[in-house]
């Protein structure tokens, strides 16, 4: 830590009051608008590219196989990688961005879909093939009817979380709000950064009541379609040259590590693994007294009011985001990534726990009270007990998601394995930063690899 | 000590009252075998004298004190004094037996003493609990986790957390439903003796009419026919009471 804690206490206290004046709230439409548009633009490729990479998959051509491995590897990779290596290529602005968003949603929503596709009822497809069809034609009159309910669904899903990585990938230079925010930190303008997170909030909010729209109507998704074109012509990459890209990329390999680093590597992993434990563990204990007071079936209505919305803004605000604040106020290191993960995961874990609470079995809640207890005793000797078992249950998945999003953290500064990846980015030490996004990569693999053991039916929502 | 006078409970959304015009009198010490068919309404006059549903006309009174279900404080005070075993016993799975069987306390502690008690249960709220379970032979089973113990022994539990109820009334839903007759008999030898020791007023339902012969002071019949298809019949035709009404019959309109 660079500052006192007094210091940073006091350096929180510049983030208020947030710069409202309307000039610096109109200055916020361009960024609002250009993360908005990476998202799109980046899902409009990732289709473009993912659907036709699934057909082939669940078409079983040759080839599939390996593609479909290769997909699943990309998608291991972090975003903000993909962003730091697109911002390498393809300079600071929003075309790294998007094109970030582009690689990273490819994968996954070539992945997903082709899993649904090879999982897909085969009698309708066995008798599209009895026609003599190709297999292109297999897929696109058999595949996609049969599944089209899902994949709308999942691209409407991949779409929020694309808005919401739109936002990370811009921390390190990928345009948007993110670059938006670094530059306010950077200048430590904090009330305006302040003003952008309250942005940044309400965008997030938004996009959970457009989820809930989408529920309902999929279709409406294809009035994003003009603002993705715009975003592809506009966020072209400009200054963009072959030669210029294989001789940067190129650059980076091999990957290397002096020995005094590859030595040093073992301990970063281990503090990238206290930031995710510490986080995680801030997060449970803090979340559950939050947890408690934001279930219905315990306290007011009032009082749940006010602790969801709480929860809701710790959770709209990505770690990442939490991440560059902290990292700011009080100084890069392991200690930021800690409290910007512990803080993202109250608000996740908070109200995963008031659910829990609110979800248990009745019976045994009207047991209690038909001794006569008081609510009170009923709440401690039922809802509580019977609510902590689902509630461990999310915490420990919880804990294997934020290995790697404390990877990803250390990418702005706050730590352990990713901050030596930041740091070699810093000084333009290419092999050394390509050493360090292979060993995040295997560190992310094998957390992916913890979460399918132990979360294979919970299906696609860990991604996001 | 327990008087229900000709209740009508219907449930909300359904036209045809489950109750009607139901009465039933129980006094101290005395053991009542309730005997109907599924859907008869035993379960629903057991939540109508703990306060759980209302009943639309017609009165309940346990020891004096009308039961009425709009009322959170008077509630909890007739609660006190009645013990429910319900049919799926409904123990917290995730607490100890000595919490489980404790929890029948409840009615007597502040929600303070019950944060004490599950973190430092003191050395007569043990001794209480091994008592009850050494009453129901659990005795070995006082610091196991109650998910880990077998259909059986729950039921003995939920029998012990009754017994440290103190109840004047104890009201047991179906309690051999699931049991083989060896078992069934001890569970009801159990139940009875425990009342008539106590003093405590029992009504159990029950299907089986040899059980409720052979252990019970009294067997009280209760509805049987569909009352949906006669739901605006005269109160009068619907009056089931101690052996007068019939099982089977239907009411005459």
């Amino acid at each position: 830590m660079s500052q006192g804690s007094g210091a940073a206490l006091s350096l929180l206290g510049e983030f208020f009051p947030p710069d409202l004046s309307p000039g610096y709230l109109a200055a916020m439409g361009e960024p609002l608008l250009q993360t908005v548009a990476m998202a799109i633009g980046g899902m409009m490729i990732a289709l473009v590219i993912g659907l036709p990479a699934a057909m082939l998959i669940g078409s079983r051509a040759p080839g599939g196989r390996p593609l479909h491995a290769v997909l699943t590897g990309v998608r291991a990779i972090p975003d903000l990688t993909l962003a730091i290596l697109c911002v390498v290529v393809f300079g600071l602005g929003p075309s790294a961005g998007m094109l970030a968003l582009s690689i990273f949603y490819t994968a996954m929503v070539g992945k997903v879909y082709a899993d649904l596709f090879l999982t897909a009822n085969r009698a309708p497809i066995e008798a599209l093939q009895a026609t003599g069809a190709g297999r292109m034609s297999v897929a696109l009159f058999g595949f996609v009817p049969l599944t089209l309910k899902d994949l709308m669904s999942f691209g409407c899903y991949s779409f929020e979380c694309a808005v919401r990585a739109a936002v990370i990938v811009g921390a390190v230079g990928g345009g948007g709000l993110g670059t938006e925010l670094v530059g306010t930190l950077n200048g430590f303008q904090f009330h305006r950064a302040a003003t952008i997170i309250i942005v940044l909030v309400l965008l997030v909010l938004s996009l959970d009541a457009l989820s809930w729209l989408l529920r309902k109507k999929p279709k409406a998704v294809f009035w994003v379609l003009p603002f993705g074109a715009y975003a592809l012509w506009a966020y072209r990459p400009q200054f963009f040259t072959l030669g210029h890209a294989v001789s940067t990329i190129g650059g980076m390999f091999p990957p290397q590590l002096s020995e005094q680093a590859l030595w040093d590597v073992p301990r970063l992993i281990w503090e990238t693994l206290l930031v995710a434990v510490g986080g995680t563990v801030i997060a449970a204990v803090v979340g559950l007294f939050a947890g408690v007071l934001a279930a219905r079936n315990i306290v007011p209505l009032a009082v749940v009011g006010a602790v969801r919305l709480a929860l809701a803004v710790f959770r709209a605000v990505p770690e990442v985001v939490w991440g560059l604040v902290l990292v700011a106020v009080i100084g890069v290191g392991p200690v930021a990534g800690v409290f910007a993960l512990a803080i993202h995961n109250i608000g996740v874990l908070g109200k995963l726990y008031a659910e829990s609470f609110e979800n248990v079995e009745q019976a045994p809640v009207r047991a209690i009270e038909a001794t006569g207890a008081p609510r009170a005793s009923a709440v401690l000797f039922a809802i509580i007990p019977l609510g902590l078992g689902p509630a461990a249950v999310n915490t420990l998945f919880r804990m294997e998601w934020n290995l790697r999003a404390a990877t990803v953290v250390g990418m702005i500064g706050a730590g352990g394995i990713g901050q030596a990846l930041y740091n070699a980015q810093q000084i333009f030490a290419y092999k050394q930063m390509m050493a360090y996004i292979v060993i995040t990569w295997g560190i992310v693999l094998v957390s992916e690899w913890l979460s399918k053991v132990t979360r294979d039916r919970y299906g696609w929502s860990v991604y996001c | 000590m327990l008087e229900v006078d000709r209740i009508r409970v219907r449930y909300p959304g359904y036209s045809a009252p489950v109750l009607r015009d139901f009465s039933l009198s129980v006094g101290a010490g005395e053991r009542v075998a309730l005997i109907g068919p599924s859907g008869a309404g035993k379960t629903t006059l057991f939540r109508a004298i703990t306060g759980f549903v209302p009943v639309e006309s017609g009165s309940i009174t346990v020891d004096g004190a009308r039961v009425d279900a709009g009322d959170a404080r008077g509630v909890r005070e007739i609660r006190k004094r009645v013990a429910f075993i319900s049919q799926g016993h409904d123990l917290v799975d995730r607490l100890s037996v000595l919490q489980n069987v404790m929890a029948g306390a409840l009615g007597r502690w502040s929600a303070l003493r019950a944060l004490r008690f599950l973190f430092l249960p003191n050395r007569e709220e043990v001794g209480r609990a091994q008592a009850a379970l050494d009453r129901v032979q659990l005795s070995e089973k006082l610091r196991a986790r109650t998910s880990d113990l077998s259909g059986g022994q729950h039921q003995r539990v939920a029998i012990a957390r009754a017994l440290v109820h103190e109840p004047t009334l104890l009201l047991a839903d179906e309690p051999i439903a699931s049991l083989d007759p060896a078992l069934s008999g001890q569970i009801l030898t159990l139940l009875c003796d425990l009342a008539a020791e106590s003093g405590v007023g029992l009504i159990c339902s029950l299907h089986q009419h040899q059980f409720a012969a052979s252990h019970f002071d009294r067997v009280v019949e209760i509805g049987s026919a569909q009352p949906a298809l006669t739901p605006s019949t005269p109160a009068a035709a619907w009056a089931v009471a101690a052996a007068a009404a019939s099982t089977g019959a239907a009411p005459a309109p």
